[in-house]
């Protein structure tokens, strides 16, 4: 089973035009992925259907980098594991 | 009126996904209508279709792939087939006198459902994503082409039922007739809507039921055990040029556009009348002798293989053309109905007929109905030179279109 760090580069590589090398955890969606906000919502809503977890508008935003996706989804399913 | 031509044309269908596999499934009756079991396992009485198989778009590149369903895919995957065979250079494209008229019934409709089903499902707004919309709308295949191509003249869809792509062609060669374009994509598309709207058809006993067993042989247009249509997918767009333009950059056009005709019954949304139908073949053979057109000698009718449409077209193409009626045949039997991309597909493969001087059959017609007696049908391939060739289409709430072609 692949990893919350493989899964979310995988998602990203589907959705943005980057290389794999350059989706490192410190790298931000906006700035250094050259995302757009409309492609930043593609991945947040990717992460949620693919995972079956859901994400708050006030948590969506925190969503700046990989880690911070990477982050947001071990929690959620680590929630979404506890309420089963 | 400028005269216009068509200068390239490219296909996604379910009889090849471009024009040389296309071209050698008409010659070699190589039917793209299989057995779909989704359809048996949904419980419909018909279990067969036509879908789109095996098309590569990862070359598109998934900047352009985010806002493009099934339905804008074909389209491109068609457009940039046509643009190659047209030899058209970029540039061509990237002005204001160039245009997009490409339709569709029904959009991106799997994204329409997939969105509420999953705003239904959890209740958050986020599931619904964000390109979605720009998938999902009844101009999506048309505004991607033009953003994805640099085209900056009209840029919109139309969506005429079964008449949609004859009409988008049709409107297209008018607005470079009348000088407001040089050039235009236009065509037609269609993703499947298996699960949105195909049970209607089947539900009207439009589709046949008694041939899941033989999904090839299931569509019979004017064969006296017709049962009804069988549903598909795809794109067809087409390259039309103002003819000097055409001629000054060194193209090697397909055919001329001589004529188009569009018309309602303005009768009943079901059941078509014949007169409107009548109508549209009347203009288009106006516009044609205008041209010097004397005679059609190929028509690629409309023909469903349901029991009320195929009779009336044959009763309208007798009433026009008397005893000197053109050669008949309809592709549906191998390519399926593609809704609103099916105006778009014949076109194609009435201009691959014409460049190749061949008639393809009516697959499946075997015993003439006697309400479809009094036209030349055409059941086996037959290799026959084609000066001229006109396709229509009739769909529902009455729409009816025809166009013609001759050779440039």
């Amino acid at each position: 089973m692949a990893t919350a760090e493989e899964k979310v580069k995988e998602i990203v590589l589907e959705i943005l035009d980057v290389k794999p090398e350059d989706v490192v955890p410190t790298a931000m969606f906006i700035d250094d992925l050259n995302a757009t906000s409309i492609d930043l919502v593609e991945i947040i809503t990717a992460l949620q259907n693919t995972f079956d977890v859901n994400i708050s508008e006030e948590e969506a935003q925190k969503i700046r980098t990989v880690q911070d996706a990477v982050d947001f989804l071990k929690t959620a399913i680590a929630n979404k594991e506890a309420n089963a | 009126m400028r005269r216009v031509l068509v200068t390239g044309l490219g296909v996604v269908s379910c009889i090849g996904n471009n024009k040389e596999a296309v071209l050698s499934s008409l010659r070699e009756s190589r039917s793209g209508i299989e057995f779909i079991p989704e359809m048996k396992e949904l419980g419909f009485h018909c279990h067969v279709g036509g879908r789109v198989k095996g098309l590569n778009t990862a070359w598109i590149g998934k900047r352009t792939l985010l806002t493009m369903s099934n339905v804008a895919r074909f389209a491109a995957v068609a457009a940039s087939e046509a643009i190659d065979d047209a030899k058209l250079p970029p540039e061509a494209l990237k002005t204001d006198r160039a245009t997009v008229v490409v339709g569709t019934s029904f959009g991106g409709i799997n994204q329409i459902f997939n969105g509420e089903r999953m705003l239904q499902q959890h209740k958050n707004p986020l599931r619904v994503g964000a390109a979605g919309l720009l998938k999902a709308m009844h101009s999506t295949a048309a505004g991607n082409l033009a953003a994805w191509l640099g085209v900056q003249g009209r840029t919109y869809g139309l969506c005429s039922s079964f008449c949609t792509g004859t009409d988008a062609i049709g409107h297209a060669y008018e607005l470079i007739g009348r000088g407001m374009a040089d050039v235009s994509l236009c065509g037609a598309t269609e993703e499947s809507s298996l699960r949105q709207v195909w049970g209607c058809l089947d539900n009207w006993g439009g589709m046949p039921k008694s041939w899941n067993a033989y999904p090839e042989r299931a569509c019979r247009p004017y064969d006296q055990d017709r049962e009804g249509t069988v549903l598909s997918e795809g794109a067809g767009i087409l390259v039309l040029e103002a003819r000097d333009h055409a001629l000054q950059r060194g193209a090697a056009p397909y055919a001329e556009v001589v004529g188009y005709g569009s018309s309602n019954d303005g009768f009943d949304m079901f059941h078509p009348s014949g007169d409107g139908l009548k109508e549209s073949l009347r203009q288009a053979m106006a516009a044609a002798e205008e041209h010097g057109v004397q005679r059609i000698d190929y028509i690629n009718s409309h023909g469903t293989g349901t029991m009320v449409h195929d009779a009336l077209e044959v009763r309208v193409i007798r009433e026009m053309f008397g005893t000197t009626s053109p050669l008949v045949s309809s592709t549906k039997a191998l390519a399926g109905h593609s809704f609103g991309a099916t105006g778009a597909h014949e076109a194609i493969f009435t201009l691959l007929m014409l460049r190749h001087g061949f008639v393809a059959p009516t697959v499946n017609l075997e015993r003439i109905a006697p309400d479809c007696e009094g036209v030349p049908h055409v059941q086996s391939i037959m290799k026959v030179p084609l000066e001229t060739a006109m396709t229509f289409n009739a769909g529902l709430g009455g729409t009816n279109a025809c166009l013609i072609f001759s050779k440039p």
